[in-house]
């Protein structure tokens, strides 16, 4: 018997989506200055005329703000690539050699999130720079002390930090946040240089959080699936015995505990 | 449970096991390994121990090719299943912390340009 596409195999978007953030089919991480064109509760924009005037004044009050001009240049985010999904390669093995079909899975998705962690660290970096920049600017303007400027850095350091801490209820916490921070009808400077200090902390744990999250739900099928894949093995093995193979049968009871481990670990959750 | 009772656990489960002492040694290695997640971890152990099994399998003769059957189907679905899953969650998620970084980078601008131009106007009126 030859496995297939799986029945009902799609493409499509899971059932889980959030309305405010699945309107793009990939993920662009570009830099700029526009907000959310979607939404209809776009924060105060400043004009041509407002910018000007504003450039004008921050250069005759502080000359270079010292924004570091290449984080404009940040990549896009790469979107899943269609090899990364593909499965009838994959599948075609089942019936040769069953041993690469989890394997090769594990393998795309692990280039999967490589290409994400990076393009999510190189945005945090280049938000970083520009919130740090402003809000130092803004403390400084509006006369307003004792209040500590988050450092571009820090926040990049936050980002590329894996989510040790990751469980279910800090990921389902920081999203609900974050959402109702896009689609919050207050523009954030209105709030307060320390909610968007404090936000953006926020959002960077979010996309940390996520991240460990799409590795944890993918890694539990995958030791389902091998332990399936060497369980029906493990019976073939025993049957050959059965027929007069000559195997240990202790080297059986082994492999059977090994399986079994398998099964175990996989149903281990933080 | 938090990483480290999970992390506990995976070693007494190792412990506890029949996996060949390189193994059982390598696993301790990964699970002391503070700078990856637990999911990460648990993903190389559960390499580590597939390894295992595979050597041994190969030792009685199994040379792993096999006709797949309903049971194996069922995974390879599942797994499939959520790795699209996974990844759309996961690209709905990098939008959403794209779009929530853009907008508090521009408010903060916005902040500090508001601050400059009061700024100003306080010294155009001492003046």
């Amino acid at each position: 018997m030859k496995v297939g596409l799986p029945e009902g195999y799609t493409d499509s978007p899971s059932e889980k989506k959030d309305d405010s953030s699945s309107d793009s089919m990939g993920i662009e991480f570009v830099p700029g200055p526009k907000i959310d064109e979607d939404s209809e509760e776009v924060p105060k924009a400043l004009t041509a005329e407002d910018i000007a005037v504003r450039d004008q004044q921050n250069d005759a009050m502080v000359g270079d703000v010292g924004i570091d001009a290449s984080a404009e240049a940040i990549p896009e985010m790469p979107a899943f690539r269609a090899e990364d999904t593909k499965v009838e390669d994959a599948l075609e093995k089942v019936e040769y050699g069953a041993l690469d079909v989890g394997r090769e899975r594990l393998t795309r998705l692990g280039n999967f999130l490589g290409r994400v962690k990076n393009g999510f660290a190189e945005k945090v970096k280049w938000a970083g720079q520009r919130i740090s920049n402003a809000v130092g600017q803004t403390v400084k303007y509006a006369g307003m002390t004792g209040l500590a400027v988050l450092s571009a850095d820090e926040l990049a350091k936050r980002g590329a930090d894996i989510a040790l801490d990751y469980t279910a209820e800090k990921y389902d916490s920081a999203r609900s946040k974050v959402i109702e921070v896009k689609n919050s009808a207050v523009a954030s400077y209105n709030r307060g240089v320390d909610f968007v200090q404090t936000t953006a902390q926020d959002t960077v744990d979010l996309g940390r959080l996520s991240i460990a999250r799409a590795t944890e739900r993918v890694t539990n099928p995958f030791a389902r699936f091998q332990a399936k894949m060497f369980g029906a093995r493990l019976r073939r093995l025993a049957e050959r015995f059965e027929k007069g193979k000559q195997i240990d049968p202790d080297q059986l009871v082994r492999l059977q505990e090994k399986v079994k481990l398998l099964q175990d670990v996989s149903i281990l959750k933080v | 449970m938090d990483a480290n009772e999970s992390k506990n656990q995976l070693r007494e489960m190792v412990a506890g096991s029949s996996l060949s002492e390189a193994s059982k040694e390598r696993a301790y290695q990964m699970i002391a390994d503070d700078s990856r997640d637990f999911s990460e971890i648990k993903r190389e152990i559960i390499l580590l121990i597939s390894d295992d099994i595979e050597k041994d399998l190969q030792s009685l003769g199994d040379d792993g090719k096999m006709e797949a059957n309903v049971e194996i189907e069922e995974a390879v679905r599942e797994l499939d299943s959520e790795m699209t899953s996974a990844k759309d969650d996961l690209e709905s998620d990098m939008n959403l912390v794209n779009k929530t970084l853009d907008k508090l980078a521009q408010g903060a601008e916005e902040g500090q340009a508001d601050a400059v131009s009061q700024s100003l106007k306080g010294i155009s009126s001492q003046t």
